[in-house]
């Protein structure tokens, strides 16, 4: 089932690399933004979560810190990573492997071709709702799905994924391009 | 779409009165997806937003980098009121006010509504600057001085009643607050 999977996955992916789209409802379902790029993971804390559409944006988790780098904006944002990923889904993927101690887990099983399991933080401050997790019944992440608190589903769906690829050390990097500025809380 | 630099050359200025008539008129309905970056206030803030203005109010999505819902705050005839992600409520009579209390910046909304299809308010003297293409450059206003960087290259199917090319990046300054708002997509997903 999607838990087995979910902690295999955990357990046994120590790095990885896909592709991934975005689509962004509206708490009426309405779709309001459509995106997609690419993504690298190697766990503890490290990720690199690139943005070619609808814009360019980069976020790196370089293990101590997340950085948001847009483009247009011209501007980075650092926070501190336990700060910032204690509640976002990229502490699911990319977290450390004990996931049950910030997460309530719950089987929603099979839907398609498509096993799921349903995350809820247990952080009350957190800034969504539960996260959903899909699996092949193969155990390959397929599909991530995020309720805010404010009905608002961010689903991504992964494709040509690599489990434990080598991935380059300064792919978890990140400085400031000259000029840019840098606010950090 | 490639963004369209103005022409950057400022060849005339129009200096506009307040339409008393129109003091408590609301700009057109309309939609608007985008981002934000403030700084220079108590606090700064980098994300997306979501802004979907009527007549007879406004409702407005901040969202973290990574798309979440962080605030939502909602423009009624009787006031204002805003919902932080962790289920605060806080209220105010004017919207300015209370992101300034509630956020740690100053979110001039009246003025937003016209300034973001590149035109001036009714309510208060402004003034507008303008290129040889007669595209608007700078709008004075209320205090706050607003720069358009970049007006989106492709005129959207539902442009604003005055029809003209809207604004792709534009910065609003006051009192060393710099806030700085890239509209990516106008009129999507109504409620």
């Amino acid at each position: 089932d999607a838990i087995s999977s979910l902690k295999n996955f955990m357990q046994n992916t120590r790095t990885f690399r896909a592709e991934f789209t975005q689509t962004v409802l509206d708490r009426n379902g309405r779709v309001v933004q459509n995106g997609g790029g690419t993504m690298q993971f190697e766990r503890p804390g490290k990720f690199r979560w690139v943005y070619e559409k609808p814009y360019e944006q980069l976020i790196v988790g370089d293990g101590d810190r997340i950085w948001f780098y847009d483009h247009d904006l011209d501007q980075v944002t650092v926070r501190k990573l336990d700060v910032a990923i204690g509640s976002t889904p990229a502490a699911l993927l990319a977290g450390s492997s004990d996931i049950e101690k910030s997460f309530d887990l719950s089987d929603l099983g099979l839907q398609g071709d498509t096993e799921w399991l349903e995350a809820t933080p247990k952080a009350r401050e957190s800034t969504f709702e539960w996260v959903r997790l899909g699996f092949t019944r193969g155990g390959v992440l397929k599909a991530m799905e995020l309720h805010d608190n404010f009905g608002q589903t961010t689903v991504l769906g992964f494709s040509r994924l690599e489990k434990n690829p080598r991935l380059a050390p300064e792919s978890f990097k990140f400085s400031p391009p000259e000029g840019t500025d840098v606010i950090s809380d | 779409c490639a963004a369209l630099a103005p022409e950057n050359n400022v060849v005339r200025t129009i200096v506009t009165q307040p339409v008393p008539e129109m003091v408590d008129a609301k700009a057109a309905d309309f939609g608007l997806i985008g981002r934000v970056s403030v700084k220079g206030g108590k606090e700064s803030f980098s994300g997306g937003v979501q802004w979907h203005h009527r007549e007879r109010g406004d409702e407005i999505l901040l969202l973290s980098p990574l798309g979440q819902t962080l605030a939502q705050i909602q423009r009624t005839p009787d006031g204002v009121f805003l919902t932080t992600s962790e289920g605060e409520n806080y209220y105010a009579a004017d919207v300015e006010n209370l992101t300034e209390q509630v956020l740690g910046w100053r979110l001039p909304l009246m003025g937003l509504q016209y300034w973001v299809q590149s035109m001036s308010s009714p309510a208060t003297a402004a003034a507008m600057d303008m290129n040889i293409d007669g595209q608007v450059m700078a709008i004075r206003q209320d205090g706050w001085t607003i720069d358009y960087l970049a007006y989106s290259a492709r005129v959207p199917v539902e442009t604003s009643k005055s029809g003209t090319a809207l604004p792709r990046l534009l910065t609003l300054k006051r009192d060393g607050l710099q806030i700085k708002l890239v509209i990516d997509a106008w009129n999507a997903g109504n409620p």
